[in-house]
């Protein structure tokens, strides 16, 4: 038996495609990674630093486990993994067929230059002649033709743009490597037919197109020209229209029916058009009229060959398909524009601002304005561009911009100093992610960033002054008129739909919402209406990292499923983790040897000669004892200088190598082609890359270069000398899960587990599953909560692969390597010991509930929480057609000094509730008292909804909440409302309030399985936006309430991420180290346990039995921290010891 | 509580010897750890005693210091012995007890902790010297130290880590052993220090004493003493080694043989890193380092050692001194490390001996911390 195994196409290599692409890989599936741009890394390439590190964090989503099969840097630079396969440029053209068995079309963009060959020199560049705006940075700079994707890209080869490029081909002539083949040949392929009667015209086109590259073929007749066709295939036929004997039209249909495919030309005197529109409508692509400008000709011949360029699609037969292609930014300019975006100077949107003020943007990191060039002092963020707003055709929020906007204030105020003034304009600022709400107050008070609550009504240049600076006019809350002048205003943009998905979409029948984002399936984020394609990330709708990290797990998660369901295998699931034997008997031998280095210095065809003395360092290297040779070769990045390296290899037998070249030659897959070719393991290999160093210091003289250099290759000299090769450690791995909780997020998590085809063990404290949902009748959308929850609960309990545990809480937990142990202890047994699960993962979905009112009132009908509202309502305790008023007051208790962050949920389900109300009884007055409204993403429709019912809302302030005192069977609550500055007083029969959140994650819990709590008591994730589910501890996971505030919707979605992130490791029976790992010199180690403490991952614990400290080697992420602590040297990292060290430091100073 | 030890025929050593024979009749305790006169010898070493008639030779209160036992009482309680013991240290032992517990090589769990006022101590050195010329007898020491807190016993200088001790006085025991402040003429006071401490005074039936009341003022004299004769010892002794060339000849009769670190309480390591073979060189290596300078000394690594000792542990150091004790070569160790400790300590707030639920400094990890060290430190 012989399975396939699974593959999934990823569209999109942005954040959300790189996330479903490594999740899937590290399972074992093979993913093809594709993406229209020409580089990886999507939106955050742009973005050097996230909220609320104001850093960067993206190489967190790298895979921490057998991360040898993956490039471990910066995923800006790129990305490399064993079981992806990355195609750039590359478009999604249709798909075919149904879970499990999809075909693919694809449409690629040729690629012209090698990138294999490419060094990155630059010289391409230097000679292009064409400029255009450089997209990279929103057009605020210029960049060739030829250019670089991106600034961070690790590959350092070039790219063409091949809508700008004129195929001068400078850039092919002066390449160094020969890197560039641009045309002639490839043009050659190109047949071209030309026809017609006149001797003059057949030969002028065929000499203009031939000095194109084109091949052309010339026929004098229709008859001649069908006679031509019958003894080869043609590309594009030029006809005439007039011609003796059969006329172009005729010719048309007949060479049609021969080849259907030809892309046919009309050519015709300007009086007889109409016959060539004629033709179009038989299938001609264009036509041109005599007489006609070469150039024309040719521009016209140029599009035909680039569309038969990518033609080529490319087929692809794949399980199933994550569409992740992400969003794109409003454009101002193609709206109303009451903000002047690119009529006023210094009028930028948000992505050009994070640009103006980046390293790698126009200033250079300097903060400069982009018209005049002044410093710039005094910023304006206006929030809701293209958001919330009816008119440019966006009735949703945005749901980013809002933490965009202070984030970018708060990195103004960083990087150029205080005297910046920062100040955001704003309707509601929807802080809505956990520790959203304290990062806007850090801003505001410690930041000092302005909020100023105002929709500013006119935006003008400063003609006064005459400086470029501009002048807003808004009124503010207490109705004052303000004229504020301000250097530079950032236009919070709202976000669109990713066109090209939209498209694609549309094409394939994928069904899109009003808006056109990909509509997902009820309580689900990822599936689509089409059966195996499934949304990731941003385009079902707008998200932030971390909710979009979360989407794109949870449509690997569903992939998974469907390749699992299909019957399809893992990478290896046979062998898995089997260590190669011969592998190991030559790292045995190599280790016992003593060392004998080759050293190999690339001359990169005499370029490094220019500007390093490559013979004084041959003969400072040579005197070192451990280097048998030393040589200089020419162009290692060649076919041939690499066989002349191989040979080398053989010739010499060394059994260490150090490689001093540039980074084509020496990536990771280079040097694992290299041990094959040679017979010579990977691991001994040192690569230095000369390049980057030279690039470093383009003015440093060769003397200090070489010595430079010269140090540099000591220090590898000395690895290499001092090199224990080891092999890549396997630990056996639990594949059971346990699931801690039986709410959605728990029912989810198990089910998506077991459906994947591993056991779960589901842990419920209650003697009932479900849950919050259990009290909930129906979401906001109308969607029915009990129905949906019996289905689950049904699946879940007939389900094979899942053991329920009710009535049953966690005793203690024990963490081996590859296991956990964990005793359960179920309610009223008490003599008994309990029963033991041995488990590889755990995910704690222990939930959350709604925070109780405070002080508790006793009057259950008249003052409520928004939970106790609805299940009187369910009872028919509250009859809403009885009701005259009914007050609602958000933010009870919640976004205040005790419960410091947004719950998120409450303002939907008030607007719910009142829009219920309404609905029951017309005549119901509903005033909503709340701070800011955060009715975030395509929720704004159901505030828009509630003001055009009727509801009523009124603002308040922290300082000022609102009272309530019951007032003979009448509640009085008394607030004051910020719009009308006055107090407000409304006699309610019912006053619903919005408690907020709380998470049920006992802090013991989290603790025995090496999980922590935010300071909120939530779960505390590993990284908030890049490993969103994750804990420090790599087995163990979180989602729904415990993990954050959240809907039923993002509970499942949350869920799955957190499933997709346990089966990436109980698919595998063994798991793989890295190469890197901690290892204990037991014999000299004092069991002081600091290493143990110390570990970040917990990878470090103490086997009592044996006395010894043991280690996981896959939660190991080699940091070293354990080695820093260890006094005695017990505590080691592999390959890199103390000896190891010294010696470098010695190699370096002598 | 506090309870009186009384003169024991009108000796305060025989009263405190049958304090602790009363303690172990109790049989509350299997064993006392404590110093002992050896048998036909002025030596006096810390000792486990079993039996109480042993009792008789031990001098709880003396010169000697011949090393901190702190890493004795280690021994005796890494593992259950299934035996409780009574324990006496000097204050600086007991800081270096509590060190070495948290670092899992020791645990209070059968041991009682009884501290004493330290009487200071003089090296070992200092100490034959004392003996072999008319040394007082053990009660005229007692008064003698107690009563007038000098520099010198007959001539002799104490430690210099013991004249710069800014805390001769034990904290976190379960009873400790007051002479400061106390009418000697009357007794001794035991006062108890923790739960256990007081259940096993009351057992022991002995008569209640009072609150000494001159004790506060006498404690507040000496740590003030302690602390000036310290700030006089760190300026000098920076001023010696402020820079690599001073450092190097303050360090230079270094024989690496490693006596300081063996009997550092808080060296811990079963086998030291310098007694691995990272640091046994390669011959080729003292060529190329001689060849490098004309001339290289041997042994080498000696400042290197120094170093990272420093780094290792000047955070726990508990400045017993007895780094400088055992040096042949009469370097001032102890002065070094305690200049160099005090920074530590001070930079990660980290007071050694004194908690054993404090966590030793690099065993935590601050998100922001030292940002002007490590370089991340806004603009």
């Amino acid at each position: 038996m012989n399975k396939a195994i699974g593959k999934t196409l990823v569209a999109g290599a942005g954040l959300s495609g790189i996330r479903s692409a490594l999740d899937l890989a590290e399972t074992g599936y093979k993913v093809l990674l594709i993406d229209k741009s020409d580089h990886i890394g999507g939106l955050l390439c742009q973005l050097d630093n996230q909220f609320p590190t104001s850093k960067c964090g993206y190489c967190r989503m790298l895979p921490m486990f057998d991360r040898d099969k993956s490039s471990q840097h910066c995923l800006r630079k790129g990305l490399f993994h064993e079981n992806i396969e990355i195609l750039l440029s590359t478009q999604l053209i249709s798909v075919e067929g149904e879970p499990g068995d999809l075909t693919i079309t694809l449409k690629q963009n040729p690629s012209l230059i090698d990138s294999s060959l490419c060094t990155g020199c630059g010289e391409c560049e230097r000679v292009c002649p064409v400029l255009v705006n450089d997209s990279f940075n929103e057009g605020l700079t210029k960049r060739k033709a030829i250019y670089l994707p991106s600034p961070q890209s690790f590959s350092n080869a070039y790219t063409i743009d091949y809508t700008a490029c004129t195929r001068c081909g400078e850039c092919e002539k002066i390449c160094p490597t020969g890197a560039i083949k641009f045309t002639e040949q490839d043009r050659e392929k190109f047949k071209i037919l030309v026809v017609d009667d006149e001797k003059i015209v057949r030969d002028s086109m065929k000499e203009w197109l031939k000095e194109e590259g084109f091949s052309v073929t010339t026929a004098d007749s229709g008859q001649k020209a069908l006679e031509l066709m019958d003894d080869r295939s043609f590309n594009m036929m030029l006809t005439d229209i007039k011609m003796p004997g059969m006329d172009g039209v005729e010719l048309l249909a007949k060479a049609k029916e021969k080849n259907e495919d030809l892309c046919v030309i009309m050519m015709t005197a300007y009086a007889a058009v109409d016959s060539a529109v004629d033709a179009m409508k038989q299938g001609a692509l264009d036509y041109l009229t005599k007489p006609f400008d070469p150039d024309v000709l040719i521009a016209m011949t140029k599009k035909v060959y680039h569309e038969f360029e990518i033609a080529e699609g490319r087929v692809e037969q794949v399980d199933a398909l994550i569409l992740a292609g992400g969003t794109q930014f409003f454009k101002p300019e193609l709206g109303k524009n009451p903000y002047g975006y690119g009529v006023l100077p210094g009028v930028v949107t948000g992505m050009e601002f994070e640009r103006l003020i980046s390293g790698t943007g126009p200033g250079k990191g300097k903060l400069i304005h982009p018209k005049t060039s002044r410093p710039v002092r005094k910023i304006a963020w206006f929030q809701c561009v293209g958001s919330r707003d009816v008119q440019t055709g966006a009735g949703f929020c945005s749901n980013v911009c809002c933490m965009i906007s202070i984030k970018e204030a708060i990195l103004a105020k960083e990087k150029f100093g205080p005297d910046i003034e920062a100040t955001i304009f704003y309707m509601d600022m929807r802080t809505i992610g956990k520790s959203f709400d304290e990062y806007k107050l850090n801003a505001q008070n410690e930041n000092q960033v302005r909020f100023v609550r105002a929709r500013i009504h006119s935006l003008d240049e400063n003609v006064a002054k005459g400086d470029g600076s501009l002048v807003a006019r808004y009124v503010d809350m207490g109705g004052n008129i303000h004229k504020d002048d301000f250097d530079l205003v950032v236009l919070a943009t709202g976000q669109r739909p990713a066109e090209l998905m939209t498209e694609a979409a549309l094409k394939n029948s994928i069904e899109t919402n009003q808006w056109g984002f990909i509509e997902t399936g009820s309580f689900s984020m990822v599936k689509t209406s089409r059966p195996g394609i499934l949304s990731g990330g941003s385009l079902s709708g707008l998200k932030d990292i971390s909710e979009s990290v979360t989407c794109a797990s949870a449509a690997a998660l569903e992939a998974c499923k469907i390749m699992h369901e299909a019957g399809k295998q893992i990478i290896g699931a046979a062998d898995a983790g089997a260590i190669d034997a011969d592998d190991m008997e030559d790292l045995a031998v190599m280790a016992r040897e003593n060392p004998r280095i080759l050293t190999v210095l690339c001359s990169c065809s005499s370029d490094f000669s220019q500007r390093l003395d490559l013979e004084s360092l041959k003969s400072h290297l040579d005197r070192i004892p451990e280097n048998e040779s030393v040589e200089i070769m020419d162009k290692l990045c060649t076919d041939e200088g690499w066989q002349t390296l191989i040979d080398m290899i053989q010739k010499t037998n060394p059994n260490r190598l150090v490689l001093g070249a540039c980074l084509p030659c020496i990536h990771k897959h280079r040097i694992k082609e290299l041990g094959k070719a040679a017979g010579f393991h990977p691991s001994l290999v040192e690569t230095l890359d000369i390049i980057s160093i030279l690039n470093q210091y383009p003015d440093l003289e060769i003397s200090k270069m070489t010595q430079r250099i010269n140090r540099e290759l000591k220090i590898l000299i000395s690895k290499a000398r001092f090199k224990n090769p080891v092999p890549n450690e396997r630990l056996e791995s639990n594949q059971n899960a346990l699931v801690i909780g039986g709410g959605i997020a728990g029912i989810t998590a198990a089910l998506s587990i077991a459906d994947c085809g591993y056991h779960v063990d589901l842990v419920e404290k209650n003697d009932t599953i479900g849950g919050n949902l259990v009290w909930m009748d129906k979401t906001v959308d109308g969607l029915d909560i009990q129905e949906y929850l019996d289905e689950k609960v049904r699946q879940l309990e007939s389900h094979s692969q899942v053991t329920i545990h009710k009535k049953t809480s966690i005793e203690s937990a024990a963490s081996h390597p590859g296991e956990i142990a964990t005793l359960l202890k179920k309610e009223g047994e008490t003599n008994d010991l309990g029963e033991t699960i041995l488990h590889g993962v755990t995910i704690l979905a222990t939930g959350g509930s709604q925070a109780p009112l405070e002080p508790d009132v006793d009057d259950s009908l008249k003052i409520l929480t928004q939970k106790e509202f609805e299940i009187v309502v369910q009872d028919r305790k509250i009859e809403p057609e009885k009701l005259n008023t009914v007050v609602m007051i958000q933010c009870s208790g919640t976004r205040d000094e005790k419960h410091n962050y947004c719950s998120r949920v409450c303002c939907i389900r008030a607007l719910k509730n009142a829009l219920f109300l309404k609905e029951k009884n017309p005549d119901v007055q509903v005033y909503i008292l709340y701070r800011d409204m955060m009715s975030y993403g395509f929720f704004e429709e159901y505030y828009t909804e509630a003001k055009q019912a009727g509801v009523i809302f009124f603002q308040y302030d922290s300082a000022n909440k609102p009272v309530t005192e019951m007032h003979e069977d009448k509640v009085l609550v008394k607030t004051f409302d910020l719009l009308l500055d006055m107090p407000v007083e409304i006699e309610a029969d019912c006053v619903i309030h919005a408690t907020g959140i709380l998470p049920d994650l006992p802090e013991t819990l989290a603790d025995q399985y090496g999980a922590a709590l935010d300071t909120f008591h939530f779960f505390k994730e590993a990284d908030s936006k890049f490993r969103p589910v994750d804990s420090m501890n790599y087995r163990v996971f979180s989602c729904g309430l415990s993990l954050k505030p959240c809907t039923i919707e993002e509970a499942v979605a949350t869920a799955e991420a957190a499933a997709i992130r346990a089966i990436r490791i109980l698919s595998h029976e063994r798991l793989v180290s890295g190469k890197t790992v901690a290892d204990t010199r037991t014999a000299i180690c004092s069991l002081c346990e600091l290493c143990v403490d110390t570990c970040p991952y917990g990878a470090r614990s103490v086997d009592r039995l044996e006395e010894k400290i043991v280690i996981d080697p896959a939660a190991c992420q080699g940091c070293g921290v354990c080695a820093a602590v260890c006094p005695s040297g017990s505590a080691v990292l592999e390959g890199l010891d103390m000896r190891l060290m010294l010696d470098s430091i010695d190699m370096v100073l002598s | 509580m506090m309870i009186k030890i009384e003169h024991e025929d009108n000796s305060l050593t025989k009263g405190l010897q049958q304090f602790f024979k009363r303690l172990l009749e109790t049989r509350e305790i299997d064993a006392l750890f404590l110093p002992v006169r050896l048998k036909d010898s002025s030596s006096i070493m810390p000792s486990l005693v079993t039996e109480s008639v042993q009792v008789d030779n031990a001098v709880p209160l003396s010169p000697a210091f011949p090393l901190n036992s702190g890493r004795m009482v280690s021994r005796l309680s890494y593992k259950l012995s299934g035996r409780k013991t009574a324990v006496l240290l000097r204050p600086c032992e007991i800081r270096a007890f509590i060190e070495l517990i948290k670092l899992k090589q020791g645990s209070r769990q059968e041991l009682i902790l009884i501290g004493i006022d330290c009487p200071k101590a003089l090296s070992s050195s200092d100490y034959t010297a004392y003996m072999e010329k008319d040394p007082l007898d053990d009660d005229a020491y007692i008064q003698k130290v107690f009563s007038e807190n000098d520099k010198t016993l007959n001539g002799f200088n104490f430690s210099s880590a013991c004249n710069t001790c800014e805390n001769p006085f034990p904290v976190n025991t379960d009873m400790n052993i007051l002479l400061h402040g106390v009418d000697l003429s009357d007794g001794m006071i035991v006062e108890s220090a923790s739960e256990t401490g007081q259940n096993i005074l009351e057992t022991l039936n002995m008569q209640q004493a009072t609150e000494p009341v001159k004790r506060d003022e006498v404690v507040a004299q000496i740590k003030e003493a302690g602390l000036k004769a310290n700030e006089e010892m760190i300026k000098d002794i920076e001023e010696k080694t402020n820079s690599i060339t001073k450092l190097n000849s303050f360090l230079d009769r270094c024989i690496n043989c490693y006596n300081c670190r063996n009997m550092c309480p808080v060296c811990y390591c079963k086998e030291c890193v310098f007694n691995t073979d990272v640091f046994y060189h390669q011959p080729v290596q003292y060529h190329q380092w001689a060849e490098k300078k004309g001339a290289v000394k041997l042994p080498t690594d000696t400042v290197f050692y120094h170093l990272t000792r420093l780094a290792h542990i000047s955070h726990a150091c508990v400045g017993c001194g007895q780094c400088s004790n055992a040096c042949p070569s009469d370097i001032n160790v102890f002065e070094l490390f305690k200049s160099v400790a005090q920074n530590t300590q001070a930079a990660f707030e980290y007071s050694p001996g004194t908690d054993e639920n404090e966590p030793p400094p690099l065993s935590v990890f601050h998100e922001k911390e030292f940002e002007d060290i490590i370089g991340i430190e806004r603009e």
